[in-house]
């Protein structure tokens, strides 16, 4: 089941009056979304409200969406819209950028986080990147070409049972073993 | 919560998991706060390998938004067995309405045709009235479905196409013409948005 087929499940799941469904797609979809809204506006405080309108916006839409278009590429329309009505109500003019449907998160928000005084963004991201970095080093070799061929290369199941010459089952097995591993050493850093 | 499910989650969260496990742990995660929890853990490792910074608080928008969402119910879609889905009734609207605008056309040409016809009476036996060429109206349903009745024989001799004729005057006897389904799929449709700031 791709990310866009259970997407799609989730959307109906929705629709037929199941909360915690679409409290999973905020879940999927809060950081880019905020990500996203940053673009528009400086105050990460800010955007978070306009994050948390714009998800409240798709929630009351919900039973109107056919599901023609992926539920991420709706989102993010009614997320940049809630931005420009925002910024329209404040009489500013947006921010004159190119938005990038394909990659909207990672346009330079380090730089926006740093500008905005949010030092504890950065710190935490650090800390937790470290502490993920040495769980990743403590992993067993096939454990950590497999998570690290998932995670930062993208390859799917299938290319990365054929990289590493096994069956997609085990692949399945070792990705999750390795986030087990990882996630037992991080706790509540990412909560 | 057992490895078997938090394999599934991790499965789910790549994209991966078949659809013959996703419904049933889709069901499980709609009812399992800690599970949803797990995915969300599942994807900060990711983005933690990736280096992706994160606004602070950003982990907090999906409790706002559930505390929000909580006291309003969704308006449910509730789906009709038998009842053919919307996308596939706007085409019969359109037929429907070109039809229309044809039968107005063409069922004021009838009238004008059958007062130089003097032997010829409406179908049905409409009575003719003291005037030439007039007939009593009939109601506008039956009137419509005569039309059709009559247009789809006749269409070889006017030249039109009776396809059209018939399969609408089949839908009128069904009785199952729809009314033209609302905008959707588009964010401007959403609560006040405008496309301008």
């Amino acid at each position: 089941m791709s990310n866009q087929s259970s997407d799609k499940k989730l959307v109906k799941r929705v629709q037929r009056g199941d909360k915690g469904a679409f409290d999973l797609l905020v879940l999927k979809y809060q950081h880019k979304i905020v990500n996203l809204v940053m673009r528009y506006v400086r105050d990460p405080e800010l955007a978070l409200d306009i994050t948390q309108e714009a998800f409240i916006k798709a929630y009351r839409a919900l039973p109107r969406f056919r599901g023609d278009s992926a539920f991420y590429t709706w989102m993010y329309r009614i997320a940049v819209n809630t931005a420009k009505n925002h910024l329209a109500a404040q009489r500013r003019r947006p921010m004159n950028v190119e938005l990038d449907l394909q990659d909207p998160d990672q346009y330079d928000l380090h730089a926006k986080l740093k500008e905005t005084d949010t030092p504890e963004a950065i710190t935490l991201s650090n800390e937790l990147k470290e502490t993920v970095e040495q769980a990743i080093a403590a992993l067993p070799e096939d454990l950590r070409t497999a998570i690290i061929l998932r995670e930062i290369e993208g390859m799917s199941y299938e290319e990365i049972a054929q990289t590493m010459e096994c069956p997609v089952g085990t692949v399945r097995s070792r990705i999750f073993r390795a986030r087990d591993a990882i996630s037992k050493k991080i706790g509540s850093l990412t909560r | 919560m057992n490895d078997a499910i938090r394999m599934q989650i991790s499965a789910f969260v790549d994209g991966e998991l078949p659809d013959n496990e996703a419904d049933l742990l889709l069901r499980r995660m709609g009812q399992d706060a800690e599970l949803r929890l797990k995915v969300a853990e599942y994807l900060a490792i990711g983005r933690a390998l990736r280096g992706e910074i994160s606004v602070p608080g950003v982990d907090r928008i999906h409790e706002r938004v559930s505390a929000e969402i909580d006291d309003k119910p969704l308006e449910t879609v509730v789906e009709t067995p038998g009842k053919p889905p919307a996308a596939a009734v706007r085409p019969l609207a359109g037929v429907a309405v070109a039809a229309t605008v044809a039968l107005v056309a063409i069922f004021g040409l009838q009238q004008s045709t059958s007062v130089d016809d003097s032997g010829t009476t409406a179908p049905d036996g409409a009575v003719a009235g003291t005037d030439v060429g007039y007939t009593v109206p009939q109601p506008v349903d039956e009137q419509l479905r005569q039309y059709y009745l009559i247009h789809g024989a006749a269409a070889t001799e006017f030249g039109a196409n009776g396809i059209n004729s018939r399969f609408v005057s089949l839908r009128i006897s069904e009785e199952v013409l729809q009314d033209p389904v609302p905008e959707e799929d588009s964010a401007e449709s959403t609560d006040e948005l405008t496309t301008q700031p």
